[in-house]
């Protein structure tokens, strides 16, 4: 629901690393977005293609890498995938941060950031 | 040996990429941190209240208030899309209220409560509850500073609101499960909808309560170390 202000400093940051470097263009912009973050591929790339538009980045190309969930548990050391509850009452299957093992409330390690990995410039 | 150090430039029209490893969301939990501090600083309790739209979190504020305006010099930041509404009510119930319009985001960030934190005398407030914007999903994502999270769910929300928003009472300290005059007429089983709580977060501590009777908002003030 905010992917555009998440996309807007996207392209804010791009814009000053693509001027820092003198660039002629953006050719592409490769994006690590975490299954646990909230933020929608497809909604990303309509803000995406709206808030480049007159910018450095204007006809680049978004590339977006989903980031698994990685899931630690704090009590057996269970490391790996976490368990979804599915259930057809729901649109989506959640996750459950609970540990598939022993069922001790686990911490996540890696599934819910929104990392700009790598930024390719024509110079 | 060569006497100058050669250096390898891209030539004009050459592709280079730069790998940036940045974290988007990161700014704001930094400026939460940041927040934080502030607020540690001045020895203020800062409580983030969340939870949808009619859940009843600015009446279990309002309530919290009377409870505890003796004890505390309490302000209250209201954030909204839009509108005064929930300001105006906290504002007669005898905080001092700042509200905070975000204008089209879904939630507060850290950088707006930074903002709010700079328009009120620090040393003039010892707890400050800072209302979000009805939403169960992007809070979650965004931490403002504040040392305790509640959560407030209603049983007229029905019975699987823990399970499809798993992540806010992963963040939340404080759930709390609102309006349980009602739950018969909703046909909810409050005790069900606990467990779906506890499975979904063990952590949380859970209060049941009914904002408008009162019942159970003593029971919120003492969890939260407030009484």
């Amino acid at each position: 629901m905010h992917e555009f202000s998440v996309v807007s400093q996207l392209v804010e940051r791009v814009v000053e690393e693509a001027r820092k470097r003198d660039a002629k263009r953006v050719i592409e912009v490769e994006l690590d977005v975490g299954q646990l973050s909230f933020l929608n591929p497809e909604q990303m790339r309509f803000a995406y293609e709206v808030l480049s538009k007159g910018t450095i980045l204007e006809n680049s190309r978004l590339t977006i890498n989903t980031i698994e969930a990685h899931v630690r548990c704090k009590v057996c050391g269970f490391d790996g995938k976490p368990d979804y509850a599915d259930d057809a009452s729901y649109h989506i299957s959640a996750p459950l941060f609970l540990c598939p093992i022993c069922g001790s409330p686990v911490e996540v390690l890696e599934g819910k950031g929104c990392i700009i990995k790598r930024v390719r410039l024509e110079l | 040996m060569p006497d100058e150090i050669e250096i390898i430039m891209p030539d004009k029209g050459e592709v280079f990429d730069i790998e940036l490893e940045e974290d988007l969301l990161e700014a704001n939990r930094r400026i939460a941190e940041e927040n934080k501090q502030l607020l540690e600083k001045h020895r203020i309790r800062a409580i983030d209240v969340m939870g949808s739209v009619g859940s009843g979190k600015t009446t279990l504020i309002e309530k919290l208030i009377g409870l505890l305006k003796d004890k505390y010099r309490i302000a209250v930041f209201g954030g909204d899309v839009t509108t005064t509404i929930d300001a105006e009510r906290l504002r007669r119930s005898g905080a001092k209220t700042l509200q905070i319009n975000t204008g089209k985001e879904c939630h507060l960030d850290a950088n707006l409560v930074r903002k709010a934190l700079s328009k009120i005398d620090l040393n003039d407030i010892d707890l400050l509850f800072i209302e979000n914007v009805g939403n169960l999903i992007c809070p979650a994502e965004f931490p403002l500073g504040t040392d305790t999270r509640v959560v407030v769910i209603s049983v007229t929300e029905g019975p699987y609101t823990p399970l499809k928003h798993p992540y806010i009472f992963m963040e939340a300290d404080v759930a709390v499960i609102n309006k349980i005059d009602l739950a018969e007429a909703m046909g909810v089983d409050v005790d069900e909808l606990e467990a779906k709580i506890k499975k979904v977060s063990p952590d949380v501590v859970v209060v049941r309560a009914s904002c408008k009777t009162g019942e159970g908002v003593e029971k919120v003030a003492k969890v939260l170390g407030l009484l």
